[in-house]
C-alpha cells in the first residue's frame, strides 16, 4: 500500500504566502517603473512641446528681414532656451531634437540647426562628456559632434582610434573620416586593430556621402602591417578603379591570407592586370578551393589559348568537383566549345546517319580505311578526333607555315602523262562534256590498267629527277614532323592517315625514323603507311584543281567570243594555279584537263593542243627547261610548300567544319 | 483675401510642427494632422486648398488618403506626397492615384513652399 508522505500544513501556508508576496512584489515593480517611465515619457514630450517651436522660431528667424519687436521677441526666447538648457534634461531633450530635426531637413534650414548648436554651446558639454570613463558616454558625445559636423572636434575623437573598447573605437573610426577629410589616412595610417566588414561598408558610404572627396593613393597602404588595412585597401583601390599598384598587387597573390589574395585576384580581374597569369598558375595548386575557384575565374576571363594546357591540367589532376568543372568551364570561356559534352551522351552508327560527302571535302581525301590492317582501322574509327585535336593541329599547322609563301613554279601541273591525255580524250568522245571531266580518282584507276611505257619522261630521265628529289629529301625536313611532335596519340594516328595521302618520297626519311616508335600502335601505323606510300609513289599523279575554272573560262568565252581565247584560257591557268607560274614555264605546262577544255571549245585551231603534243614531241627542250629550272629553284624549294602541302594545309582548314557538320548529323 | 487652407499630414510630429511654424509664417491657414484617420476626419467636414502627405501613417497611408481624395470625395485638390529616399515604387504609386507631386525627406522647407506656389498656381 503505498501512503503519501506527511507535510505540516503550517509549511505549506508559509510557501503560500511566501509566494504571493513575490507575485505582488513582482507587479508593484511592474507598476512603478512602468508609470516612472510613461511620466519620464510625458515630461520628455512636454519638454519637447515647449523646445520645439523655440527651436522652430530660431531656424527660421531672419534677422535682416524681422521687425524690432520681432528681433525683441527673438533675444528674450534665446534668454529663455539658455535659462531652459540649464536643467540637464532640458538640454538632453533639446539635443534630441536637433538630432531628429537634423534627419527631416535638408537646406539651409539644416546650416542653421548646425549654427544652433554652437550658438547654444552644446558642443562644449558634447567635449565634456569624451572625458567621461563611461563608453557609452563618451560614444554618445562622439556621435552627437558628428552629426552637427562640429570640425573642431577631430583631433578630440582621432584619439580614440586605437581604443580598447570596440564601440568607442568603431564611432572614432566612423566620426574621424565622417569630420575631416584626411580623416580616412590618418586612421588606415594609425589603426592596429581589425576593421570589421561591416565598418569597411560604413567608412564607404560615408565616404560615398562627400560632394568632393579626392580618394588618397591606397596603395600606400598596401605594405600595411596591419593585414586588415591592406585588405581594406585593396578593397578601396577596387572601388576608386586606382589601377596604379599592379606590382603590388600581384605580389598580394602570394600572401598568407586568404581574404587577401581574393581581394587581389578580384583586383587582377577588374583591371585586367594579364601580367599576373604566371603568378596565378604558380600560385595555384598551393591554395584553397576558394582561392583556387577565383583564379581559374580570372584566367577565363582573360586568359588565352595558352592556359588551355594549364587548365587542362587542373581539370585532370585536381580532386575537387567544383574546381574540376571550374576549369572546364573556364577552357571554354577561352575557347568556346573547346570542350564538348562527354557525360551520358549516346553513341550511335555514325556510318549509317552520315550525309553524302561533297567533292573536295577533306574526308574523301584521306586514306582508304578499308585498306587499314584491322587494329589500325578500330584506333582511328573508336576514336572520334574531338576539337582539341583538330585545334591543336591546326595550332600546329598555322605555326610551321611561313607567312610569305615563295612560289614554287616545279611543282604545279607538271606531272601530265601521256596515258592521262589519252585517257581524257577518250572521255571526251564518250562525255563531251565538260562538266563531267573525270576526276582525279578516276583517271588514278584508268591509269593503273595502263601501261607506264607512255610516259612525259623516259626511264633514265626519271632516275635523274629522282636523284635530284633524294638529294632535296637529305636536306628537307618533312613537313609533318612538325605536326607530328606537338600532337598527342590520337592526332598522330590522324596525321598519319593523312601522309599516306599527302606524303611523298621527302617525307619517307621522317616515316623511317619512326619505325621505331614506342607506341605499338603507332609504330603499327607506321610500317602499313609507309607501305602504302612506297606503292603509290610508283604511280605518277595527274594535276587538279581545273575544274573550277574550267566553267568560268567557258562563260567568259560565251560571252566574249571574239577574245582570244587561248590567251584568255592562259590567264585563267595563272589565276588559279595555288603558286603563280613563271610566263615561260606557264606557257609550255598546260594541264591535261584545260586542252580537254579547249578542244571542246573548238580552240583546236590554237596552239594549245600543239603545245601539249610538244610536250611529247619535244621532249629534249621540255626537259632541258625543266632542268635548269629545278637547279634554280633547289634551293627555294626547301623553304617552299608543294601543292600537296598546301593540299593537306587547305584540308585541315575545312577539316574542323566537315567534322563539326558531320557530328552534328 | 482668406488664407489658403493647407492641410499637412505627417506622423512626425517635431518635423510637423517645424514645418507648421514655416508654412504659417508664410501665410498658410495650416491644419496639421498626425494620422489618416484625422485626415479622413478632417476631410469630411473640410476642403482644404492643397494637401501634403506623408506616405507612412498610421490608420491610413498616404496613398489610401489620396485614393480616398481623388476616387471617394472626387477632389481636384493638389496633393503633394512626402516620401523617404529610396521609396520611389511609393511614390508611383501615389503618382497613378492622382498625386501632383512629390518631395523627398529630408524636406528642405523653402524647397517646399515654392512647389506649393507652383501647385496653386495652376489651380
Amino acid at each position: 500500500m503505498i501512503s503519501a508522505p506527511k507535510i505540516h500544513t503550517d509549511i505549506l501556508w508559509d510557501l503560500s504566502a511566501f509566494f504571493v508576496i513575490l507575485a505582488v512584489l513582482y507587479f508593484v515593480a511592474i507598476f512603478f517603473f512602468r508609470s516612472k517611465f510613461l511620466k519620464k515619457s510625458a515630461d520628455t514630450n512636454r519638454r519637447k512641446n515647449v523646445l520645439a517651436p523655440l527651436v522652430s522660431e530660431f531656424l527660421f528667424y531672419q534677422e535682416e528681414e524681422g521687425s524690432k519687436e520681432e528681433k525683441k521677441s527673438y533675444i528674450q526666447k534665446k534668454v529663455e532656451i539658455r535659462e531652459l538648457i540649464k536643467d540637464p534634461i532640458n538640454e538632453m531633450v533639446l539635443t534630441e531634437i536637433l538630432l531628429d530635426l537634423k534627419k527631416d531637413v535638408s537646406g539651409d534650414t539644416r546650416k542653421q540647426l548646425f549654427k544652433l548648436y554652437k550658438d547654444l554651446n552644446l558642443e562644449l558639454r558634447a567635449f565634456e562628456k569624451l572625458k567621461s570613463w563611461k563608453w557609452q558616454k563618451i560614444s554618445q558625445a562622439m556621435f552627437e559632434l558628428t552629426q552637427m559636423q562640429v570640425a573642431e572636434s577631430y583631433d578630440f575623437i582621432s584619439g580614440f582610434i586605437n581604443d580598447k573598447r570596440s564601440v568607442i573605437r568603431k564611432q572614432a573610426e566612423i566620426s574621424s573620416v565622417t569630420l575631416d577629410k584626411d580623416g580616412l589616412s590618418y586612421f588606415l595610417d594609425t589603426t592596429t586593430y581589425q576593421i570589421s566588414e561591416w565598418q569597411q561598408l560604413k567608412i564607404l558610404e560615408v565616404l560615398s556621402n562627400y560632394d568632393d572627396f579626392e580618394a588618397p593613393r591606397f596603395y600606400r597602404w598596401l605594405t600595411s602591417k596591419n593585414k586588415h588595412v591592406v585588405l581594406f585597401a585593396l578593397r578601396l583601390i577596387k572601388h576608386y578603379d586606382q589601377n596604379d599598384s599592379r606590382g603590388s598587387i600581384v605580389t598580394l597573390i602570394r600572401h598568407k591570407n586568404n581574404s587577401i589574395k581574393l581581394e587581389a585576384i578580384n583586383c587582377i580581374k577588374q583591371f585586367y592586370i594579364v601580367e599576373a597569369k604566371p603568378t596565378l598558375k604558380a600560385a595555384f595548386w598551393r591554395n584553397k578551393a576558394n582561392v583556387k575557384l577565383a583564379i581559374l575565374d580570372t584566367l577565363a576571363e582573360f586568359g588565352d589559348k595558352e592556359e588551355i594546357l594549364f587548365l587542362l591540367d587542373v581539370a585532370n589532376k585536381e580532386s575537387n568537383f567544383t574546381v574540376k568543372s571550374k576549369a572546364l568551364s573556364a577552357i571554354n570561356s577561352i575557347q568556346p566549345e573547346y570542350i564538348i559534352p562527354t557525360e551520358d551522351i549516346e553513341l550511335f552508327d555514325e556510318d549509317a546517319e552520315e550525309p553524302p560527302l561533297n567533292f573536295n571535302t577533306p574526308t574523301e581525301l584521306t586514306a582508304d580505311k578499308e585498306n587499314l590492317p584491322e587494329e589500325i582501322q578500330e584506333v582511328s574509327e573508336d576514336t572520334l578526333p574531338q576539337v582539341d585535336i583538330i585545334d591543336r593541329m591546326y595550332a600546329a599547322m598555322v605555326e610551321f607555315v611561313p607567312k610569305e609563301i615563295p612560289i614554287n613554279e616545279q611543282l604545279v601541273d607538271q606531272e601530265i602523262s601521256g596515258v592521262e591525255l589519252e585517257q581524257l580524250l577518250q572521255e571526251k568522245a564518250t562525255l563531251g562534256c565538260i562538266a563531267d571531266l573525270p576526276f582525279e580518282e578516276e583517271i588514278d584507276a584508268a591509269i593503273n590498267d595502263t601501261d607506264d611505257e607512255i610516259s612525259v619522261f623516259s626511264e633514265e630521265e626519271q632516275y635523274e629527277v629522282c636523284n635530284s628529289t633524294k638529294e632535296l629529301s637529305a636536306s628537307y625536313q618533312s613537313i609533318f614532323k612538325s605536326l607530328f611532335e606537338k600532337s598527342d596519340d590520337d592526332c598522330k594516328l590522324l596525321l598519319l592517315d593523312e601522309m599516306l595521302t599527302l606524303a611523298d618520297e621527302k617525307d619517307l626519311p621522317f616515316l623511317n625514323s619512326l619505325t621505331n616508335y614506342p607506341n605499338p600502335i603507332i609504330k603499327d601505323k607506321v610500317a602499313f603507311i609507309k607501305k602504302g606510300l612506297h606503292e603509290r609513289l610508283e604511280k605518277p599523279e595527274p594535276a587538279e584543281g581545273i575544274e573550277d575554272s574550267v566553267l568560268e573560262v567557258l562563260n567568259e568565252i560565251s560571252e566574249n567570243s571574239y577574245i582570244d581565247e587561248s590567251q584568255m584560257i592562259d590567264d585563267v591557268i595563272k589565276k588559279e594555279s595555288i603558286c603563280a607560274l613563271k610566263p615561260r614555264v606557264a606557257k609550255s605546262l598546260k594541264s591535261m584537263e584545260l586542252c580537254f577544255l579547249e578542244d571542246d571549245i573548238g580552240a583546236n585551231s590554237l596552239d594549245l593542243f600543239d603545245i601539249n603534243f610538244q610536250i611529247d614531241a619535244t621532249t629534249d627542250e621540255f626537259r632541258s627547261s625543266v632542268r635548269s629550272t629545278e637547279t634554280a629553284l633547289t634551293t627555294e624549294h626547301e623553304q617552299a610548300l608543294t601543292k600537296e602541302e598546301h593540299g593537306f594545309f587547305q584540308k585541315f582548314l575545312d577539316f574542323p567544319t566537315t567534322l563539326t557538320d558531320k557530328l552534328n548529323g | 483675401m482668406d488664407a489658403i487652407k493647407l492641410l499637412l499630414a505627417d506622423d512626425d510630429q517635431l518635423l510637423a510642427s517645424l514645418l507648421d511654424f514655416r508654412l504659417k509664417k508664410a501665410g498658410y491657414n495650416v491644419k496639421v494632422c498626425t494620422d489618416g484617420k484625422s485626415v479622413k476626419k478632417y476631410l469630411e467636414t473640410e476642403r482644404p486648398d492643397i494637401i501634403v502627405s506623408d506616405i507612412m501613417m498610421p490608420y491610413f497611408s498616404g496613398l489610401e488618403i489620396t485614393d480616398y481624395v481623388r476616387n471617394e470625395l472626387k477632389l481636384s485638390v493638389p496633393i503633394i506626397i512626402l516620401s523617404s529616399a529610396g521609396n520611389e515604387e511609393n511614390v508611383l504609386s501615389a503618382f497613378k492615384l492622382g498625386a501632383n507631386d512629390f518631395l523627398s525627406k529630408p524636406v528642405s522647407p523653402a524647397e517646399l513652399l515654392l512647389r506649393l506656389q507652383k501647385e496653386l498656381a495652376r489651380i
